[in-house]
């Protein structure tokens, strides 16, 4: 299990000015937890996740972890040891779907043979064995974000945290739909837990467990909602609707 | 039913590949229709402006005609003027371009990446990049001439000043362009920063490196060939085209600036297939 606690991030602004951010924040990660957050633009969700996944150690606070979620937690460093998706086509375009799977294991000096089969396991996951060859920019926005997917879990993240900054918003409506039912299948074979950057109630309200809601800056959470509808969730749904409403009064 | 549409489905793809391999000739064929027609527009023009210098200059011709100009370029080929064929002319300046070229690139491109990536040697070195780059290569010549004399490193050196600057611009330019999120992405892959640094910036700058390299090698040979015509050598196509000049066998003048033009269209091929085969990541991106 993860803690984040932050008590204030700030940023210098070029005219040299502070730019308060975050301000007392602080929420748990369970195992096989499915956590989007959701907030104004700009009002630092992605911030968050930098801080998550260890690319941002400037702020006042903490990142813990309870190796056997007993409420004995540990400081830790996150960084190369959770999955990050960001917000664009990450993938490296010089290397094929393979190779960019491949990246992290050879990173981690991993034998070839265990990296074969982390491969071979990962592209059947996903459905994309003919592509390995391809080069990214031989398959569409969809089939990218897979593979970065699979590319994160290729590393076999600490209790297969995977942190995803708006993954899908570079995506056709239809696309993201797909990709959104894709990704609650990987994420229930594969035990995942998964902290979802979005600005899209519906998507939130379609993946998540858990939904935080955040204020405008500094942001703090103002509402955490606790999704309850078994998946997979009809948009019909007219309990789905009704969060989806709740979601977004809170934001206005 | 299942076997009627089969071979449906098989006789109207034979049909749709052999209509794209039929369209692929009649491209082909227009395509060298199109190179023959410019060639031969290119030829006319020429025999035409010659016609016309000979009616300004009242009957005294001055620029040889084609068919000339191709005879002694054949000529040259094959037999030397002073010791030398067209080819060792040709050869030897090529070989200054491709020493200058390399001591520019070994120097420039690590200065590139360095400044690109610590901000400290950035604001250090980049202004005095900066003062020297607007000075022509041609400019330099003199001082080469008086450091290092008529010789092979005045040759280097002035080649050097002329690539050194647009490899180390784009290299610098690649590094800064060079997306963050894929440096994010590494990162959290647990890849460290001279990690970072071969497999991610290396690569991702490349195309920047080979954009560089290009517009060096056509400076360095601009450069070479007005160093050449300043007389700091007494060989190269540079040092030809100027002797003849001053001789007065203009045929062999044009000889030499189209050995130059051919020249000039080997490096670009060669470049398109670096291009074709190396960056075949980016192409068509």
């Amino acid at each position: 299990m993860f803690k984040i606690q932050i008590k204030s991030k700030s940023f210098q602004t070029p005219d040299n000015t502070m730019n308060h951010v975050l301000q007392n924040l602080e929420f748990n990660i369970k195992e096989h937890d499915f956590i989007s957050i959701i907030g104004p633009s700009g009002c630092g969700k992605t911030t968050i996740l930098r801080i998550l996944a260890g690319f941002d150690n400037d702020f006042d606070g903490s990142l813990l972890y309870s190796p056997n979620s007993d409420n004995n937690y540990e400081k830790f460093d996150s960084l190369g040891k959770i999955g990050y998706i960001p917000q664009e086509f990450s993938l490296f375009p010089w290397l094929t779907i393979e190779k960019n799977i491949r990246f992290g294991l050879n990173i981690k000096n991993i034998p070839k043979k265990e990296q074969d089969e982390t491969v071979d396991r990962l592209l059947d996951l996903v459905g994309m064995k003919e592509y390995r060859k391809h080069l990214p920019k031989e398959i569409s926005g969809g089939m990218k974000q897979k593979i970065a997917i699979c590319r994160a879990l290729a590393i076999n993240p600490m209790s297969n945290l995977i942190v995803m900054d708006e993954p899908f918003s570079a995506l056709d409506a239809q696309t993201r739909n797909a990709l959104q039912q894709d990704l609650l299948d990987i994420w229930r074979k594969q035990k995942l837990t998964i902290v979802f950057v979005t600005h899209n109630i519906d998507e939130a309200t379609f993946l998540s467990k858990r939904v935080l809601v955040l204020t405008k800056l500094p942001a703090k959470i103002i509402k955490e909602f606790n999704i309850e509808i078994p998946h997979p969730r009809s948009r019909t749904n007219l309990e789905f609707n009704k969060i989806r409403k709740d979601l977004l009064s809170y934001l206005n | 039913m299942i076997n009627q549409n089969q071979a449906k489905t098989q006789k109207i793809n034979q049909s749709k590949s052999s209509i794209k391999s039929k369209n692929r000739k009649i491209s082909t064929i227009l395509n060298f229709a199109y190179f023959l027609l410019s060639i031969i527009v290119f030829i006319v023009f020429w025999y035409l402006l010659v016609f016309i210098l000979q009616l300004f200059y009242k009957g005294v011709r001055v620029v040889p005609f084609p068919h000339e100009t191709f005879k002694s370029f054949f000529y040259l080929l094959i037999y030397k003027i002073d010791g030398y064929t067209l080819w060792n002319h040709v050869g030897g300046s090529l070989l200054r371009v491709l020493i200058g070229l390399f001591y520019a690139f070994i120097v420039a491109v690590p200065i590139g990446i360095l400044i690109a990536l610590n901000r400290h040697l950035d604001r250090i070195i980049k202004p005095i990049i900066e003062l020297l780059r607007p000075i022509p290569p041609i400019a330099w010549i003199p001082f080469a001439i008086i450091t290092f004399g008529l010789s092979t490193v005045s040759h280097a050196f002035i080649i050097f000043i002329g690539a050194f600057f647009p490899l180390v611009q784009n290299t610098y330019d690649g590094v800064r362009q060079s997306t963050k999120v894929y440096q994010d992405v590494a990162r959290s892959l647990g890849a460290s920063k001279p990690q970072i640094a071969i497999e991610i910036i290396l690569p991702s700058t490349f195309p920047n490196i080979i954009t560089g390299l290009r517009i060096a090698i056509g400076v360095g040979w601009m450069c070479v060939i007005a160093a050449e015509m300043m007389g700091i050598s007494g060989a190269g196509i540079g040092y030809f085209i100027n002797y003849m000049k001053n001789i007065g066998h203009y045929s062999n003048m044009m000889a030499g600036m189209i050995m130059i033009a051919l020249v000039g269209l080997l490096i670009n091929g060669i470049f398109l297939l670096i291009e074709k085969y190396l960056l075949k990541w980016k192409l068509g991106e």
